[in-house]
């Protein structure tokens, strides 16, 4: 209790230091972040329905074999995913003009999931896989803005209120000015959304060994699966990005390697292409594919033979 | 045994041998390959220049924060805080801005924020060693233009389209970073009879609350720091009114 005698926190005058400069700062710095993350969630929320409706464009697609329309309704649902304000578009308008970087994590799954929707459409319709140009083809619109402009001043104010174009002036000048806008796709995001591809193709061509109408598609997705899984193995291995759906494709390639497999046995055994009259065949190929399969990645189930795929784990 | 098979299997069996390449259109996805190789090789090239930069820059921002961490034990007098000051910004802009502007070269464009992992966390440190170097050495505040005009990198407003700039979340936080070393160089001042400088650090950090206060923050990281420079003032203000309480006892004992 000593020690204060020349102690005076008062001594100096102490500067203010909130001033209007730090103040404006600290409101920019508000305004930033408000910016920021309300872009943020807004695309957000429209990269969970993108991912949702393409989930549900796939479960369409997987009914080909028993309802013909399927493809012209997972069409038609492809198109107003890609042409809708709440979903592509939306997604579009929202990322024009932004930091690309700062949004590609939130949006790099939705746009895989759309290409993974849109590349099965295109193998059951066409029996190919969209090229890179293709795909990116599919995720650029043209935007017209119509303004009538009687009053240009009130136009140009319109154009700011509606879409933020940065190019007012011209829009007063001329009736229509269109822009262009995308959703930017990587070959990262391409060759992601293959790798999920694959897995549908495994789930729709297993069911197709007691169909002989489909065996057709069988041996294409065989052979598909095959390469760009021979493909992809050279290169995306040790990528990080690829870890576990490399993994997880190469459960598909062996699972449909064993439906083949488990199919040419059926033909040299009987001598002709077994059918869904064959219960010996139904029978035997139950819960037996897939015997080859080497278990790695942390991806699949592990358990006794009896309680392993019906054809489905190991894929998301 | 194939002898014994029907047409129709005959032509399967036959489908499964035959290569079906060009007719699924594979080739795209051999070509594919090949280019996204030559961009995986490029970004490999990228990551491990910005890696050895990174990590000079790790090494000048901790040789000045290794620096400003003698002023816990020399705050004794204005002179001796205002060198540690002088010294600090000196060697940030000697050493740490001729980096970032390396950085900024090697940068691709428009892809700020796929590689500011590797330096973010330093920037951070920077702007921390300028704010309390700043603060040394006139007791005033390190607004953003001030940090970006030291480190030589534009701000967010400023920004063009390419290239380093200085993020708002990333001088906020060094600015909370300032406050909780303020927070420990309060006790040490008293701890060093210099009574002056805990008047100085508490206008301070009340400015920062106050800034910070009218901001809303997502439940992020930078709301957690935000919080915890809320115990900062605290402290900073028990050590406040420890010496009001100190004084006014000496008073009425005299």
């Amino acid at each position: 209790m000593m020690m204060m005698e020349s102690s005076n926190p008062e001594a100096a005058p102490v500067p203010v230091l909130y001033t209007t400069e730090v103040a404006e700062m600290f409101d920019k710095a508000k305004a930033y972040l408000d910016v920021k993350r309300n872009k943020d969630d807004e695309i957000f929320h429209l990269t969970k329905d993108i991912t949702y409706e393409s989930k549900r464009i796939i479960f369409v697609l997987h009914r080909f074999f028993i309802y013909d329309d399927a493809c012209r309704d997972a069409k038609r649902k492809l198109n107003m995913l890609l042409d809708s304000d709440r979903y592509f578009l939306g997604l579009a308008k929202a990322l024009e003009g932004e930091d690309m970087s700062l949004h590609y994590r939130r949006y790099t799954h939705c746009v895989q999931e759309c290409i993974e929707a849109m590349m099965f459409l295109h193998f059951i319709e066409h029996r190919k896989i969209p090229t890179y140009e293709d795909v990116k083809s599919f995720l650029v619109w043209v935007i017209k803005d119509e303004k009538c402009n009687t009053d240009p001043s009130a136009t140009e104010k319109d154009a700011n209120d509606d879409d933020g174009s940065d190019k007012p002036q011209e829009i007063s000048t001329t009736t229509t000015s269109s822009r262009t806008l995308t959703v930017p796709l990587s070959l990262t995001d391409y060759m992601l959304g293959i790798c999920d591809f694959t897995g549908e193709l495994m789930k729709a061509a297993i069911p197709t060994l007691t169909k002989p109408k489909w065996h057709s598609f069988l041996y294409q997705v065989f052979a598909l699966v095959r390469e760009i899984y021979a493909q992809f193995a050279g290169i995306c291995a040790e990528n990080r990005l690829f870890r576990n759906k490399m993994s997880v494709m190469r459960a598909s390639v062996i699972k449909i390697e064993a439906t083949v497999y488990r199919l040419k046995m059926k033909i040299l055994v009987y001598g002709r292409i077994p059918d869904s009259t064959d219960l010996q065949c139904i029978e035997y190929e139950e819960g037996d594919y897939g015997r080859g399969r080497v278990n790695r990645g942390g991806n699949m189930k592990t358990g006794n033979d009896d309680e392993r795929d019906r054809g489905d784990s190991g894929v998301e | 045994m194939a002898g014994s098979l029907s047409e129709a299997a005959k032509a399967l069996v036959d489908e499964f041998k035959r290569n079906r390449l060009t007719e699924l259109g594979l080739e795209v996805v051999e070509s594919m390959a090949s280019q996204f190789q030559t961009d995986l090789d490029t970004e490999v090239d990228v990551r491990n220049e910005l890696r050895t930069v990174s990590r000079a820059l790790e090494k000048a921002t901790k040789r000045v924060l290794h620096i400003l961490q003698r002023i816990h034990l020399e705050a004794e007098s204005d002179e001796k805080t205002t060198k540690l000051g002088e010294t600090g910004m000196d060697l940030i802009i000697k050493d740490v801005a001729p980096i970032l502007a390396q950085i900024g070269e090697k940068l691709p464009p428009s892809e700020y924020y796929k590689y500011a992992d590797f330096f973010r966390f330093n920037v951070i440190k920077s702007v921390f060693a300028i704010g309390l170097s700043k603060f040394l050495l006139d007791g005033s505040f390190a607004t953003v233009q001030f940090v970006a005009s030291i480190l030589q990198i534009p701000t967010a407003e400023t920004r063009k389209s390419g290239g380093i700039f200085l993020e708002w979340e990333e001088y906020l936080e060094g600015m909370i970073d300032v406050g909780q070393e303020l927070a420990r160089l309060a006790k040490n001042c008293v701890i060093l009879d210099n009574y002056g400088l805990v008047a100085k650090i508490h206008s301070y950090i009340s400015t920062l609350t106050f800034g910070f206060s009218g901001m809303n923050f997502k439940n992020d990281g930078l709301r957690r720091r935000f919080d915890s420079l809320k115990y900062d003032s605290r402290a900073i203000e028990e050590v406040v009114y420890d010496l009001k309480m100190q004084k006014s006892a000496a008073k009425s004992n005299s």
